[in-house]
């Protein structure tokens, strides 16, 4: 958890065998962002009379970026990870799913419902659905983090948020 | 330079002084006889397509709290920002309800801008945009400082350095904003080169103007008025048609060039989406001209050296101007894609 | 010596009871700012805007500072306790701080956390009244090519900052740096990368990337592994730092109040630069860089001080310049001149009980804050001691809000959900994200900075050299890659000798 900020990273080397998949895609994702990137670099401005301009520093980046994905996926050791490695328990490996599922959600129904009604119907779906709480503890969560975090923020706060057109 | 604002808004709030407390009650009388029964009934947002805390929201914050005080409608401010304004104006000329309730406090240069940045993508015009009321100007200037090279010279003296000596003289510009195409034209209209240096926005290029790392920079009084009066910056020229109130004595830069081309003015409107009840456009239309109106609100704006006089009292004489913006943009485009 | 003139009288200015109720206010506002993730204090000061119109231009901007440097101060403590940055200037100090809550030790982490915060507000604020004339005069030295240099030692120092294979930390830092080119070019005011969307001239907004990567992903994180509250559930312990860990921490103070004051004065610096350098130099420094992480003091220590230390550092170009050095400080100058105040060199003449009145108001505010965030360290942790079924849609909707409000725009709450997605798989294969802010953040300043002197020198680099202030920051970051590249070399090789001990991914 801690290492994904910043910390020192090293690879946890439990698990052996062939565990090339996954890297091998995203290293692979690496090279073709890179080569999309400098491509089209390209047709912008790359240099004019002061120096670098428009393109320059686009094209740099999609070369370092295509490069290096290019280095790893021809150099890096093969103890590269694995399914396994990644989604340690598979029963809860939807979860993560489920949050952007909400947040997706969230973001289509808030011009339409307002920002409360979404709220509720979000966390509702998300405690009864990711922690699969009962109803009335999800009704209960919802209720209270959605009226709470209103209560504070609109009116208290006076941000704007969506809102019905019946007021909240 | 003090006295003479100070002196500037003294003389607005004594022409505006006849509106006393009772001259309140009768406009507020006055507007009242021409509110519709179902409107408003909420309240009233203003859309500013730029931060709190800038130029655009300042005075969007402040008329409306003139519009609040004449009509007794509650103004919330709303800032839609993103796409360098682009996203906001959108938003007011195709996604808002024409229903009165939203009012973008617009400037002419940036709504012509937001169609021009998308490169012929743009799903909507200016004339999207139904002015209701004129809000303020405000003037371009050119300053340099006190301690450079060019403080002794005036605007022609700087031209005829710049024709001297070409491409030596540094000048700030803003890419995209009215301050890169006063440079440009200053360029085109005087025959002259100089070093045009980017920045990204009026601040860091009076932080540069300043520590001497360019020799000209363009502003807006509000930006550098401590400056001024702290005796750091001398201002060269305005970009305006007429020579601001606040600055009699700096003179204009079609005066300095002999032209009558250069207008890089912001000139501030309120505006509404199109096929808003005629009723309730006419209400909000006398509401913001009772609120812009107010000798204390005129005071405020020329204080920043924004010039609030009533030249232009009616919708039709704001979008007429905004046209003649317009015009004269597109001709100054034209001639900038041909080189 | 008009100091002991000037400093008295500001005082006595802010010892009014409204004065110190909205100092009091605005302490109490920037901590619950600060640690609440997902709202930080550019938005909520944006938010707050509106509510000084009613206060005057003292009330309001000892109100308004307030809560920018009380944000500091409550940054840190869900940086410690949660591992989730309450704002961008925490992000480090989730490292060390987190690591020593894991190991029981959240008590003198947060307790490090506050007295750093006051020691170098305080610091700084010494400095602030005594050099406030001078330093804005040498800021203004800083023209394009020094900030040039300034931006290429910020870069030299982002590199070697990350640990782990070089290729993924140059990807990270590259993928920042494009993120920022997306977007109007300000120099050449071409689109890039735009695609037609109109929401792209702009670029996308730090907020939301910010939100996505750090508040989003985690959340992902978080479900499929914790099913009950963890970081909430150890015990604080005493607060107070033994006195081994005053030993190791009071030099990292001293240098972070230093390094932050100065980056806090530089335009385009502040908190978050301040802190990330603050991390990256006590690391170098140390003779036991490979505590850093595991929950060395040190990285608590030296950030907290410097990222408190960078607010009263920016106050000097707003209140002798009228310059705002970053976004924060751009709206306290609005504040101003909505107040009919300008800023600039008149200030300290002009209206006296206004500068010095917001002076002693820091060093007022910091007290009130050590003595909030101290005593009342245990509400805050209440605050926390929710479960995360709990917790975690309180979170979500937080960042919808954080990243909404900011511009109304509901198409930056897309950009966060993206860019929680892409976190989520980047921290899923042992990618480090922060580089990536940071990258974000500096790379639009070099590649503005770089053009802006080259068009200077009409295309000529010695230009970087001619300027003394310049010469000698290109020669430092000369200087530091050289010795950087040796260590790493170095450590490379006694890795492959002995290599390091496997660490549990949590």
């Amino acid at each position: 958890m801690k290492a994904a900020i910043i910390a020192p990273v090293q690879s946890s080397g439990k698990s052996g065998g062939g565990r090339r998949g996954l890297a091998l895609g995203i290293n692979i994702a690496w090279v073709l962002l890179g080569i999309w990137i400098s491509v089209l670099a390209t047709k912008l401005t790359l240099w004019d009379a002061s120096g670098p301009s428009t393109g320059f520093l686009p094209l740099l980046t999609g070369i370092i970026i295509a490069s290096c994905g290019l280095s790893m996926l021809l150099w890096s050791p093969r103890a590269n990870l694995q399914l396994k490695d990644l989604w340690p328990t598979p029963n809860r490996a939807l979860r993560p799913f489920a949050v952007v599922f909400g947040l997706v959600a969230m973001a289509w129904l808030m011009p339409v419902l307002g920002f409360l009604v979404t709220a509720f119907l979000i966390t509702l779906f998300l405690v009864r659905v990711v922690y699969l709480e009962r109803w009335h503890w999800s009704l209960l969560v919802s209720s209270l983090a959605s009226g709470t975090l209103t209560a504070i923020f609109v009116y208290a706060f006076g941000i704007q948020l969506p809102r019905l057109a019946l007021g909240t | 330079m003090r006295k003479c604002i100070a002196g500037f808004a003294m003389l607005l709030a004594l022409a505006g002084g006849s509106a006393s407390a009772q001259n309140v009650d009768q406009v507020r009388a006055n507007l009242a006889k021409l509110k519709p029964a179902d409107f408003p009934t909420q309240p009233i947002e203003f859309v500013v397509m730029f931060p709190a805390g800038g130029g655009m929201d300042n005075t969007a914050r402040l008329v409306g709290k003139y519009f609040e005080k004449y009509s007794g409608q509650r103004v919330i401010n709303v800032n839609r920002v993103g796409g360098a304004g682009v996203v906001g104006h959108t938003y007011l000329a195709t996604q808002a309800k024409p229903d009165g309730y939203t009012v973008g406090i617009v400037e002419a240069n940036t709504v012509l801008d937001g169609v021009r940045l998308q490169e012929g993508k743009s799903t909507w015009q200016h004339g999207d945009l139904e002015p209701v009321a004129f809000v303020n100007t405000d003037s371009t200037t050119w300053i340099v400082s006190t301690e450079g090279n060019l403080k002794n010279k005036t605007m022609s003296e700087v031209i005829a350095e710049m024709k001297a000596k070409p491409g030596t003289i540094r000048v700030a510009s803003v890419t995209n904003t009215m301050l890169e195409y006063l440079a440009e034209q200053v360029e085109t209209e005087g025959g002259v080169r100089t070093i045009k240096v980017p920045f990204q926005g009026g601040s860091p290029a009076l932080a540069a103007l300043l520590g001497g790392h360019i020799d000209v920079s363009g502003n807006f009084l509000a930006e550098y008025r401590g400056h001024l009066e702290a005796g750091k910056l001398k201002i060269l020229a305005v970009a305006g048609d007429e020579r601001m109130p606040a600055l009699a004595n700096v003179p204009t830069f079609n005066e300095a060039l002999g032209t009558n081309k250069i207008n890089w003015s912001p000139f501030r409107y309120a505006a509404v989406p199109k096929n808003v009840p005629a009723a309730r456009k006419r209400y909000l239309e006398a509401a913001f001209d009772a609120a812009l109106r107010d000798p204390e609100l005129l005071a405020e704006f020329a204080k920043n050296g924004l010039d609030g006089r009533r030249k232009y009292a009616t919708s039709a004489l704001v979008a007429a101007e905004v046209e003649r913006v317009a015009k004269g943009r597109v001709e100054f485009f034209s001639k900038r894609v041909a080189k | 010596m008009e100091l002991f003139n000037n400093l008295p009288s500001g005082f006595a200015v802010v010892l009014t009871p409204t004065n110190l109720l909205y100092c009091l206010l605005g302490s109490l506002i920037g901590t619950l700012v600060g640690v609440l993730p997902g709202l930080g204090p550019l938005a909520a000061l944006s938010l707050l805007l509106p509510l000084t119109f009613k206060l005057s231009p003292v009330e309001s901007l000892v109100m308004l500072s307030a809560i920018f440097y009380g944000s500091m101060y409550g940054g840190s403590t869900t940086s410690i306790l949660v591992n989730i940055p309450g704002e961008a200037a925490s992000v480090v100090t989730c490292l060390d701080g987190h690591a020593m809550a894991k190991q029981g030790r959240a008590g003198p982490a947060l307790g490090m956390a506050a007295l750093a915060s006051f020691i170098a507000g305080t610091l700084a604020n010494l400095i602030l009244t005594i050099m406030s004339p001078g330093l804005a005069a040498l800021a203004l030295k800083f023209g394009p090519v020094e900030y040039t240099s300034l931006m290429v030692l910020g870069f030299v120092t982002t590199i070697f900052m990350v640990n782990g294979p070089a290729p993924k930390a140059l990807i990270m830092i590259a993928a920042g740096i494009f993120l920022a080119t997306i977007g109007t070019d300000h120099v050449s005011g071409a689109l890039r990368y735009t695609f037609g969307s109109q929401n792209l001239i702009g670029g996308f907004d730090l907020v939301a990337i910010v939100m996505g990567l750090f508040g989003v992903s985690e959340v992902m994180l978080n479900v499929e592994k914790i099913a009950r509250s963890e970081i909430v559930s150890k015990k604080i312990g005493r607060l107070l730092p033994s006195l081994q860990d005053w030993r190791d921490s009071w030099a990292p103070i001293l240098r972070g109040s230093g390094l932050g004051f100065i980056l806090g004065v530089l335009p385009g610096g502040g908190p978050v630069t301040a802190s990330f350098l603050s991390y990256a130099a006590e690391r170098r420094l140390s003779r036991t860089p490979e505590r850093f992480g595991q929950g060395a003091i040190e990285g608590v220590a030296g950030p907290e001080a410097a990222n408190n230390a960078a607010v009263s550092g920016s106050m000097i170009p707003l209140l002798s310049l009228g310059l705002p050095s970053n976004g924060i400080m751009a709206l306290l100058l609005g504040a101003l001149i909505i107040q009919g105040v300008q800023p600039g060199p008149m200030l300290m003449t002009q209206k006296p009980d206004l500068f010095w009145g917001v002076i002693a108001s820091l060093y007022i505010g910091n007290v009130m804050l050590l003595l909030l965030n101290l005593p009342l360290i245990g509400l805050w942790i209440q605050l926390l001691r929710i479960p995360y079924k709990v917790l975690f849609p309180v979170i979500l909707l937080l960042s919808v809000i954080g990243t909404y409000s900011v511009n109304n725009n509901l198409f930056d709450v897309w950009v966060m959900i993206g860019f929680g997605v892409i976190g989520y798989i980047l921290r899923k294969l042992e990618y480090e994200l922060a580089p990536l802010i940071l990258a974000y953040v500096l790379g639009p300043l070099l590649e503005q900075s770089l053009r802006q002197s080259l068009v200077l020198s009409s295309g000529s680099p010695v230009i970087f050299f001619k300027s003394p202030i310049s010469a000698t920051i290109m020669l430092v970051s000369a200087g530091l890659l050289i010795y950087f590249a040796y260590g790493r070399i170095r450590s490379a090789r006694s890795v492959n000798a002995a290599p390091p001990p496997t660490k549990e991914a949590s």
